[in-house]
């Protein structure tokens, strides 16, 4: 059984198409990278999967249930974990009371929330900088912050929007193995990336967008010669 | 503040010995004093639990609601009416007036939580004074002319009494139980997703958190304890009418008490209740009495002088500009 | 029983006119410094007094006092934006809202501490004089007001669209940041804005003078029906304030009529409450310029 079903999603603005008419399946366990240009519906998809927008069409499964047209706080309680493209981070809460935002509504009281808090900064290295304020933070650290809110809620799918955006080479690389660790703990998890590297070292699967339609699904090795990818991201001149 | 105070104390007794001497100053004071002293810092408590209440909305959720008092006012009217008309005790009159306050906050919420922003502060106006207008009106509940409890001996059992001494000890009371309640509520989980939502609701909801859920609980608290307080302003008083009870001018009152003291900090409406409530008793006793010439308002234009000073020069109120000069760095895990 | 009802329509659109004129410079000040400012009435009862002292002190009929009560309001709202408001410009909205506030609180006791709580009102050749058409009966107070409001309103809106500093004005409001890159000095913009506002208002204030009763808590009953003129109206809308206004005066007419006098603000006041929960962006808002 699938854990997240996507079927026939649309999403128009105005006259944009944005979504158009998406559908795929993620089983228990995946990693899932999803990929494609700048303006391709990535973002917007995961805002339709969160119910932070509605679909025009289509109707999204998660764990058997429908819930297309949730209200937005809905989904971390149902065990959807999201990150942002750009960081929102609680500018001045600590770092801690950030990162227990993941574990307060399914926790039983503050106490609860505040060890999941601290068990999710440990996780990603910033719990020696509990007591800080958020604001204080670099972007690197602010990125690591918003996954520890997401891992704090206890999610089994984990979407992360361009997490490794704005990072140096080595900070990929701790964050790569850090994904790794939250996937092996049985998180499915879904990544949009540009970063190629990181998902076709990471990713079992890779899906590939382009103006909001679904151009490519397979695995890494598949995706880099299907012609149409290469079509969508380098041009035709680049295809033989 | 109060971890601050509790860091404090650990590490000077200096401090332990200073709030035992406040708290035994507040508690002489009845007995030191003369009954204006007395009378005017019992209407301060009085305010500090509406202030409390009050900010429960405002400092930690971020809603600054200028219909406060119509909870008030409803408490107060509704444990007269109790008292006047069916003979109820009114122990358990204000505790009718806190649910009937609750059950009107809770159908306030509906339609005023879907204004945003400062139209929010607008619409709680526009609600209270739709209020007091509805009263102002209502023949079967006094109108204009108000309600008056006929005199009675004195009583525990009817909460009458001639001076305000053993007032002041019940209002402090009402004080000390609510603030108890309240501090627990904000260091807890409500507290907590307040804050969150103040900060950033965007991201309150994609952590699951439901801001109208949370919103709409503590704008029926808030309702709860100001419900309650009107109750007890009943009791003293013995007589209200819509303007002593349901006027814009008490939501101001507060809201000065609030930002003088210091809207993030708990104990600041507390401290700004103490402060500016006194002060402004003091001068409405010297310019002349609500009917009396030239300076009647004067107390209103000090509040104005006193909002603005505060806000322009000293924006975070009185216990955060202390806090701020604190050697030691009071916080601790975001909540204030 | 028909005759009545018009006669509260004709005297509800032109209260109305009024109201929108005065409510003119609150929308203005929303639109194009960003702040509601809540102490926005008290610039309307000052306007009121102006008039009044002129024609206590002087015997100058009130209408002639429109361009005394303009200046000295402008005067006022100068140094109120430079010194108070332009300082919380950038301040959460709450430290707004405490600002305005205060400033309702300073200038509502000030003058009640000055003139104390009793009503006046200014005596003209035309107070008592109504004319009739049909079976309406107009006061001649009431018409000469009105049409000057329109006046007023026609010129300001030339004012805005057709002279360099009223255009500048209107680009402040929608772009601060690239106004200024075009040299426009935003303060400056904004005190000069504030200024006319309630300068607007004043004036507004003085024809309200011949027809109301003045006293220094006016704007208490004022600032309700102004707020439910700008949000019914919406944001940056002058057609939008009109109508606003409009429908403001007849409903509070048609509830003086139908239930009592005293309870004639309650309707207003559902009104504003329901506007501000199903539709705060008001019926004409448009994110473009007045």
């Amino acid at each position: 059984m699938a854990l997240l079903s996507i079927n026939g999603l649309v999403k128009r603005f105005g006259g944009l198409v944005a979504v158009n008419d998406v559908s795929f399946k993620v089983g228990k366990g995946e990693l899932l990278g999803l990929i494609g240009p700048n303006g391709a519906g990535k973002t917007t998809l995961f805002d339709l999967v969160c119910h932070f927008l509605k679909p025009d069409e289509g109707t999204v499964i998660f764990k058997n249930r429908d819930i297309t047209n949730k209200p937005p706080y809905v989904s971390a309680v149902m065990g959807i974990g999201r990150t942002f493209q750009i960081v929102r981070p609680l500018l001045n809460l600590t770092v801690l009371d950030n990162a227990l935002a993941g574990a307060i509504v399914k926790a039983g009281g503050i106490e609860e929330a505040r060890n999941k808090g601290l068990e999710a900064l440990k996780l990603v290295g910033l719990n020696g900088k509990s007591s800080l304020k958020a604001g204080s933070l670099n972007i690197a650290e602010m990125k690591k912050l918003e996954l520890a809110r997401a891992v704090a809620s206890d999610p089994e799918l984990l979407l992360l929007d361009e997490i490794l955006a704005g990072l140096n080479a080595s900070e990929i690389d701790e964050s790569l193995k850090l994904l790794n660790k939250i996937h092996e703990s049985d998180v499915t998890i879904i990544m949009i990336e540009h970063v190629m590297r990181a998902v076709m070292k990471l990713s079992q699967r890779i899906i590939v967008l382009q103006e909001g339609r679904v151009i490519a699904d397979g695995s890494p090795k598949e995706i880099a010669n299907d012609k149409m990818v290469i079509k969508a991201y380098l041009g035709e001149r680049y295809l033989r | 503040m109060i971890e601050t105070v509790k860091t404090l104390a650990k590490k000077d007794k200096r401090l332990i010995v200073v709030s035992l001497v406040i708290a035994f100053t507040i508690l002489a004071i009845p007995f030191v004093g003369n009954p204006f002293i007395t009378h005017s810092f019992m209407l301060a408590f009085l305010y500090a639990s509406l202030a409390l209440s009050w900010n429960l909305l405002c400092g930690y959720c971020g809603f600054f609601s200028l219909g406060h008092h119509a909870y008030f006012g409803i408490g107060a009217y509704v444990t007269m009416i109790l008292m006047l008309f069916y003979d109820v005790n009114p122990w358990i009159g204000v505790i009718i007036s806190g649910l009937a306050a609750a059950i009107l906050a809770a159908a306030a919420s509906l339609p005023l939580f879907r204004a945003v922003g400062r139209w929010f502060t607008l619409a709680t106006l526009a609600f209270a004074e739709t209020i007091k207008l509805i009263f102002i009106n209502w023949d079967a509940v006094g109108a204009a002319r108000g309600l008056q409890l006929p005199v009675k001996p004195e009583s525990l059992y009817w909460l009458t009494f001639a001076g305000p001494e053993i007032y002041y000890y019940l209002i402090l009371g009402l004080l000390i139980i609510e603030a108890i309640i309240l501090y627990r509520i904000v260091r807890g989980k409500i507290g907590y997703c307040l804050q969150v939502i103040r900060e950033d609701e965007f991201t309150a909801m994609s952590a699951g958190i439901n801001p109208l859920r949370y919103k709409t609980i503590a704008m029926i608290i808030g309702g709860l304890f100001a419900g309650i307080t009107g109750g007890f302003y009943t009791t003293k008083y013995r007589f209200i009418d819509p303007f002593s009870t349901m006027d814009w001018i008490l939501s101001v009152e507060v809201a000065v008490c609030g930002i003088v003291g210091g809207l993030f900090s708990f104990a600041g409406p507390i401290v700004g209740s103490l402060i500016v409530i006194p002060v402004s008793f003091y001068v409405r006793s010297v310019f002349g009495g609500p009917l009396g010439g030239k300076f009647f308002g004067v107390h209103r234009l000090i509040y104005g002088c006193i909002l603005i000073a505060v806000v322009l020069v000293m924006p975070e109120g009185v216990l955060g500009w202390i806090e701020k000069r604190l050697p030691m760095s009071a916080r601790i895990s975001g909540e204030e | 029983m028909q005759a009545a009802i018009l006669q509260m329509i004709v005297t509800g659109v032109l209260l109305g006119l009024l109201y929108a004129f005065a409510s003119v410079g609150l929308n203005l000040i929303w639109g194009i410094i960003g702040i509601i400012n809540f102490s926005h009435a008290e610039y309307l009862m000052l306007g009121m007094f102006t008039a009044y002292w002129l024609y206590q002190l002087l015997g100058l009929d009130p209408l002639l006092s429109l361009p005394v009560a303009f200046v000295m309001t402008f005067l006022l709202g100068a140094v109120v934006q430079r010194f108070a408001i332009n300082r919380v410009l950038n301040a959460p909205p709450l430290t707004q809202v405490a600002v305005t506030f205060a400033l309702l609180l300073i200038i509502r006791y000030t003058a009640l501490m000055l003139w104390g709580p009793d009503s006046r009102s200014t005596i003209t050749w035309y107070s008592e004089k109504s004319l009739s058409v049909g079976s309406v009966l107009i006061s001649y107070s009431m018409l000469i007001s009105s049409i000057l409001a329109a006046l007023s309103t026609l010129l300001l809106f030339l004012f805005l669209t057709r002279t360099d500093t009223g255009i500048a004005l209107r680009a402040t409001a929608q772009d601060r940041v690239t106004a200024q890159l075009y040299g426009m000095d935003a303060t400056k913009m904004y005190t000069l804005a504030f200024a006319i506002a309630v300068g607007i208002t004043g004036l507004a204030g003085a024809l309200f003078s011949t027809i109301y009763w003045i006293m220094p808590e006016v704007g208490a009953i004022f600032s309700v029906l102004m707020y439910t003129v700008v949000v019914l109206g919406g944001l940056r809308s002058l057609l939008g304030c009109f109508v606003g206004g409009i429908i403001v005066g007849v409903v509070e007419c048609l509830s003086a009529f139908y239930i009592t006098p005293s309870m004639k603000d309650v309707p207003v006041f559902l009104l504003l409450l329901i506007i501000l929960v199903i539709k705060p962006s008001g019926l004409f808002a448009r994110k473009g310029a007045l």
